[in-house]
């Protein structure tokens, strides 16, 4: 293994592999992208462990390969990334980790605004989704702050969920259509489905794809539960902690999302009948 | 004089004509040229996804990236079909190892299959249940109808597999059972469904000792009970509870309940019977349980991808979702698979 590191590390193996990887990228673009992509990302903690690690370097590394993800969902051209940073039910951690993480995003983001080129230069526009009425004063500063700054950007929207649970999300957009029924904004026979969906922090971003969650878990943990039980959703559980997830895995991942969607995929599905 | 302008004119039409005739020609030829540059996108293009050519544009390069020459419309074309060239060829490679994945899977899962066989017997799944450090109490199962001349399809292929579900629950011991069909088919068949069931029980347990069932269904408030010893009258003292209980939603017990909720708060809250801030995640679960049934502890798929086919969203927060890739069929092996994979997991609500 350390042997193959080292040949990595030949000027002209490197090469040789940034060129595979372009081709690949460029090859994968041809094909059907999905536009809006979720991840979960679970495993820090475990992953730390595993390597006898303190915790908060699982998050700081958690943090780095969320950087590469998006370096490659920028270059596949792909709309929206939603990422699950911080759930509702996280506020149970230690009082010591909840602040270290508020700290790590804090940080992170204070770092785009300073040196914002890499944001700029891939034009990510970011978002927040979540109650927002749980955050700290200071963080909730940061990310208004963060918003106004990348709005003009328009590549790759980043919609991190911070604190979000899918259930607190459905219950804010029913009580956003109430108050829109007593200001006389809607009419209560006009309520349907698409109300529902157009009042959740989702409401701007394309349609759901591709859902992936790290570490092997079969849970939804209570994220974008609306979303990935439509018809096209499709999720992915890859057994790896989300530290050890790479560009080379979620191309993988991607390719074979992208064949899915091809005739070629007709022979593997299912018969269904469906009842109009 | 008039008939000169009469003979200019009739030439003028003439050479209109010919006009019109010759544009027709070119436009024949074009017609003959553009399908061959056409088809052969077309080929590559429908073959694999339809993108329309147009699109090619878009495929720009991110700045800075070796895009020198992105300017000129016939090199992105090329550009375009050389990667589409490359990614087709690996579909193709890769279609190959899917196929043989795909064969591999399938014949490990008929092996399994005959392996453990229940043969219609609950001793045998109890044995495979009690080596099970803890079971689900809430399952939930989606069944999709399949096409009539499938074999084991249409609908009374579904019904016969809403029987064969309901006897691995009752012999492993599961007292609450939620089926989803997408259609809504097993609520509009439902004497027909106790009596599938009813056959699978008896084919089990034996004639003489049935166990009793209820069939709810949510928001018809419907209640239908099994042919077992049991009455009506049992379950409702609660003197003999039902060795199970099973619920039918559809897709309409998804999204659309919740719309409909929403529109029922919205109702109340226009004539002040309702308050915003009494509008909580608790009010609305426990509606939406009355409405669509309870939140399962494990959610079995017997279909070869993760579909969830417009389940109700609510309630698969925390539930444990199990697929076996490559499955299609209602199979007690996918079913005891998705026990054992439960009974080793560990929910930590964010913790």
């Amino acid at each position: 293994m350390s042997f193959l590191l080292w040949l990595s590390t030949l000027p002209i193996i490197s090469y040789v592999l940034e060129l595979i990887k372009h081709i690949l990228i460029r090859s994968l673009r041809t094909g059907n992208l999905p536009n809006h992509i979720a991840f979960i990302m679970d495993g820090n903690r475990r992953y730390a462990k595993q390597h006898k690690l303190p915790v908060s370097q699982g998050h700081n590394m958690g943090s780095e390969s969320l950087a590469s993800i998006l370096e490659l969902c920028y270059k596949l051209n792909i709309q929206a990334v939603s990422i699950y940073a911080f759930s509702i039910e996280n506020f149970n951690r230690s009082k010591s980790e909840v602040n270290y993480l508020m700290d790590l995003i804090q940080k992170k983001l204070s770092q785009i605004s300073e040196h914002g080129d890499l944001v700029d230069k891939f034009g990510i526009k970011i978002i927040f989704s979540g109650n927002k009425s749980f955050l700290p004063k200071d963080v909730y500063d940061t990310f208004k702050e963060t918003e106004e700054r990348t709005k003009n950007n328009g590549n790759v929207i980043l919609n991190i969920c911070f604190p979000y649970t899918a259930r607190d999300d459905i219950t804010r957009s029913i009580k956003k259509i109430v108050s829109d029924v007593k200001q006389d904004k809607l009419e209560v026979e006009e309520i349907r489905e698409e109300t529902v969906s157009n009042n959740l922090d989702t409401k701007s971003l394309p349609p759901l794809d591709f859902m992936m969650r790290t570490s092997g878990v079969r849970r939804l943990s209570d994220y974008l539960l609306w979303e990935i039980t439509d018809n096209d959703a499709e999720l992915e559980l890859l057994d790896i902690y989300w530290p050890e997830l790479n560009q080379l895995i979620l191309t993988w991942s991607i390719f074979k999302w992208s064949f899915r969607k091809t005739s070629l995929n007709d022979f593997f599905k299912q018969d269904k009948a469906k009842i109009e | 004089m008039a008939v000169s302008f009469e003979e200019k004119f009739q030439s003028l039409k003439q050479s209109q004509k010919l006009e019109d005739e010759v544009n027709q020609v070119i436009k024949d030829k074009r017609s003959i040229f553009k399908p061959s540059t056409k088809n052969s996108t077309k080929i590559l293009g429908s073959f694999v996804f339809p993108r329309s050519v147009g699109e090619i544009a878009t495929d720009k390069p991110p700045q800075g990236a070796d895009n020198g020459k992105g300017g000129i419309p016939l090199w992105d074309f090329l550009n375009y079909n050389f990667f589409h060239l490359i990614l087709v060829a690996m579909f193709l490679v890769y279609s190959i190892i899917r196929g043989c994945e795909y064969f591999c899977r399938r014949a490990r899962l008929k092996f399994l299959e005959l392996a453990y066989n229940p043969s219609q017997s609950p001793q045998l799944i109890r044995q495979d249940v009690n080596k099970l450090e803890k079971i689900p109490k809430k399952v939930s199962v989606i069944l999709s109808l399949k096409s009539e001349h499938e074999e084991g399809g249409g609908v009374e292929g579904l019904l016969n597999d809403a029987g064969e579900v309901t006897s691995w629950c009752i012999g492993s011991g599961i007292p609450n059972l939620t089926l989803f069909e997408y259609n809504g088919v097993l609520k509009t068949q439902v004497p027909t469904l106790i009596h599938s069931i009813n056959k699978s029980l008896s084919n089990y347990f034996g004639a003489n000792n049935l166990p009793t069932f209820v069939v709810k269904i949510p928001r018809l408030d419907l209640v239908a009970y099994g042919n077992g010893e049991s009455s009506p009258e049992d379950y409702l003292t609660n003197e003999k509870p039902a060795d199970i209980e099973i619920t039918l939603i559809s897709t309409v017990n998804g999204k659309k309940t919740i719309a409909d909720l929403a529109k029922t708060m919205a109702d109340l809250a226009s004539k002040q019977e309702l308050q915003s801030k009494d509008i909580t995640i608790d009010l609305i679960d426990s509606e939406l349980t009355d409405l669509s049934g309870y939140e399962p502890d494990l959610l079995i798929l017997f279909g070869p991808v993760l579909d969830l086919q417009g389940y109700p969203p609510w309630q698969i927060r925390l539930s444990e979702i199990y697929w076996e890739q490559d499955n299609d069929d209602v199979n007690y092996v996918v079913f005891l698979n998705a026990l054992k994979k439960f009974s080793t997991c560990k929910v930590n609500v964010g913790k």
